[in-house]
């Protein structure tokens, strides 16, 4: 198990590092975005490496990160936040839709409305599905 | 809901951490439990009445004016 996170973690640094290999290898136009993606998910799979690493190392940690992964205390708060977050999210992409189709930039207005569709949508679909298995 | 567990796990000489050991949640779990802030799934409400070989309503005391979930 612990083996197979630190692989994991290092095929993400591997690829962070290959696609950062490629934008700067002059086959690309336009570099940034791949520079971008690839820092990303190298900085992300060194991360993710550390922080198992000291974890490994320190008994103590490791115990209180294993119980926090188990504590349901801290699933029902997790629930809660993404709950929250859902609600807030609609909230603020439905100000914007309304902002900018009000001052004509159509386009943007028209991309916060999708995304406020896609999670109704995907909302409804997660909905029946759990409301089938539960 | 409200709960004697404070009281039942003080008789016993209990720290939190050990119970929240046992138990297998965080000590602010406990804590919360403890402050009526949270309340427990039932599974954890059936662990805690065995470990302390009392019923569930022993511990937790459901009031159903005050029930705010």
């Amino acid at each position: 198990m612990k083996n197979k996170k630190y692989t994991i973690y290092i095929i993400e640094m591997v690829a962070g590092v290959l696609i950062n290999m490629l934008a700067f290898s002059g086959t690309v136009s336009d570099p940034s975005v791949l520079t971008g993606i690839g820092s990303g998910i190298l900085v992300v799979g060194l991360v993710q490496l550390l922080r198992t690493m000291r974890i490994e190392r320190d008994p103590e940690l490791k115990k209180r990160v294993e119980t926090a992964s188990k504590d349901e205390r801290y699933a029902f708060i997790s629930m809660k936040a993404k709950e929250a977050a859902f609600a807030i999210y609609l909230i603020i992409a439905a100000v914007i839709c309304m902002a900018c189709l009000i001052l004509g930039y159509e386009r943007e207005g028209m991309t916060a409305a999708v995304s406020i569709c896609l999670l109704v949508i995907l909302y409804t679909i997660m909905f029946r599905i759990l409301a089938k298995k539960y | 809901m409200k709960n004697r567990l404070e009281e039942i796990r003080k008789q016993r000489g209990i720290k939190q951490e050990e119970l929240a050991d046992v138990m297998g949640v965080s000590r602010q779990t406990i804590s919360s439990l403890e402050n009526g802030r949270y309340n427990p799934s039932v599974i954890l409400a059936i662990k805690l009445a065995r470990y302390f070989e009392m019923n569930v309503e022993d511990i937790f005391i459901y009031e159903e004016a005050n029930d705010e979930k």
